[in-house]
């Protein structure tokens, strides 16, 4: 048997057709096969994962190009500060917010090698 | 479509007949709990209003006592103070007799002694049982309900379930007369911009701009800035990226139709349809200020989490709350599904794929008709050695 064709389709959902991201309704590892479905429970759309995606996160459906809006229930979640590829992780480190800056996050500090 | 509700002399409806007693100060609740003591039934509001406040505090808790005695779920209200209240018991009670519904006070330096108001509180109280005990249901128009709205423990399937789901149940009670709440205006901060484009006009939106505005100050002023704290790290552990995107799902339960006014807390709509109320995301003021805002019945979603595994959660109280606003609690996180029993409405479902948005939208209203003509919510009927002392809306520092 064909040992990468066996894992299983994972699942995220979303939440309108004009939607930029889905929402992962299981754990996604890089090579991870997920089936899009809609609220209305149709399959839309099937692709292959390209990063880790944690439940409940989202992850891209179409190429967002740097500077352009994120989609998300139809409405603008943010803008892409880098371009993005359909299958990627879209979180904090790629979309921004429209009116509040970042939040601030600590920065580590630097440590001293011993 | 219509319910079992009790008709009011004000011609408002409620969903439950409680004759209640109202401290009318902190000072008060001891004197409170010895008269229901001694009058099983009758239902203690304990509150944490006291001296020690600035006037806006004393009006907003004014308000509230006397919205609270209004609220059409009360039959009838006993109001206890010492008499050298910040808020005297004789002013709630003329605000309560507004509703004409049967209403009295006792308080020491009137009835002369500690053992004599408390003497008289009992009389008074079990007189108003006698009195509102025959009442009976009848059948009333959905569009007598005003529908209180709270989310809470939110986590990312809040708005993939639970939000949308009670947006259904508002669209629904509002298509057929009636009136919808939303509160917590810290969520708004850096988020206006998503609610002004519901507002039903210019000076709607204006003025839900400045509220949040002068609660972004009013939280600077304690050398805090929030407006970079959004969405925080819990949220962002879950998968909420921006302030938008987690406003975008809280807005959810608000349904679709404009947003008619901002209310004060505690203020009580003129029209009918969407209004924002302004106020803490504090759940127990939430429900304080929904219930004298005229609510008579709220809904509390939850994402999942450890809230959800309080049973009682987020109202720790005996007897399932403030008597005087049922609470139908929604879950939505299937991973929190052992802990479905605690929740009166469980859509989880609708994550899974198994049931849309508008087949869940149906059960809750199912439900909220259900509980509006009687039932008992999950929190009703849980009983608690506990009881709840509830905390008001302040604005201003203790001084």
């Amino acid at each position: 048997m064909n040992q990468t064709s066996h894992r299983k389709a994972k699942k995220a959902v979303i939440m309108t057709a004009a939607d930029s991201v889905a929402i992962a309704l299981d754990d996604l590892a890089s090579g991870d096969r997920v089936k899009i479905r809609s609220l209305l429970q149709e399959i839309v759309g099937e692709l292959k994962v390209s990063d880790s995606v944690p439940y409940g996160h989202k992850l891209s459906v179409k190429p967002v190009a740097k500077g352009a809006e994120v989609i998300k229930d139809g409405e603008v979640i943010g803008v892409a500060s880098q371009p993005i590829s359909p299958g990627q992780h879209v979180h904090i480190h790629n979309i921004v917010s429209l009116y509040v800056p970042p939040p601030r996050t600590k920065a580590p500090k630097a440590r001293r090698e011993p | 479509m219509h319910f079992m509700g009790y008709e009011r002399p004000d011609g408002s409806v409620g969903i439950r007949n409680h004759v209640i007693i109202i401290p009318s100060v902190s000072c008060g609740n001891e004197m409170a709990a010895r008269i229901a003591e001694q009058v099983p039934g009758v239902k203690p509001i304990f509150n944490n209003h006291s001296c020690s406040r600035l006037k806006t505090d004393n009006d907003l808790a004014t308000r509230a006592l006397v919205g609270l005695g209004a609220n059409p779920n009360a039959a009838a209200a006993l109001v206890v103070g010492a008499g050298c209240d910040t808020v005297p018991a004789s002013e709630v009670a003329d605000g309560i007799a507004r509703t004409r519904k049967p209403v009295d006070y006792v308080d020491i330096e009137k009835d002369g002694s500690y053992g004599k108001a408390v003497e008289k509180g009992v009389a008074v109280a079990r007189a108003l049982l006698a009195q509102t005990a025959a009442l009976e249901r009848k059948s009333c128009n959905i569009g007598n309900l005003t529908l209180g709205m709270k989310c809470t423990s939110s986590d990312t399937t809040s708005i993939i379930a639970c939000n949308p789901v009670v947006g259904q149940a508002t669209d629904f009670i509002i298509a057929h007369g009636g009136s919808a709440i939303f509160t917590e205006t810290t969520e708004l901060i850096g988020a206006t911009h998503i609610l002004t484009r519901r507002a039903a006009d210019e000076s709607v939106a204006r003025t839900l701009c400045r509220r949040v505005e002068e609660m972004r100050q009013r939280i600077k002023r304690a050398k805090v800035d929030i407006l970079r704290s959004q969405p925080n790290p819990g949220n962002m552990k879950g998968g909420l990226s921006t302030i938008e995107e987690k406003s975008l799902g809280g807005i959810g339960k608000a349904g679709t139709t404009p947003i008619k006014g901002v209310l004060e807390w505690g203020e009580r709509p003129r029209t009918k349809g969407l209004f924002f109320m302004d106020g803490s995301a504090n759940t127990q003021i939430v429900i304080v200020g929904l219930a004298a805002a005229g609510a008579q019945i709220m809904s509390l979603s939850m994402g999942g989490g450890v809230c959800a595994r309080l049973r009682t959660s987020t109202i720790n109280t005996a007897g399932g709350g403030l008597p005087v606003l049922p609470i139908i609690k929604t879950l939505s996180n299937p991973q929190s599904l052992p802990e479905a029993d605690y929740f009166d409405v469980y859509v989880g479902g609708v994550v899974e794929g198994r049931e849309t948005v508008a087949e869940a939208g149906k059960r809750l209203i199912n439900e909220i008709i259900a509980v509006a003509s009687g039932k008992m919510t999950k929190l009703e009927s849980f009983t608690s050695p506990f009881q709840e002392v509830w905390e008001f809306y302040s604005i201003g520092p203790l001084v």
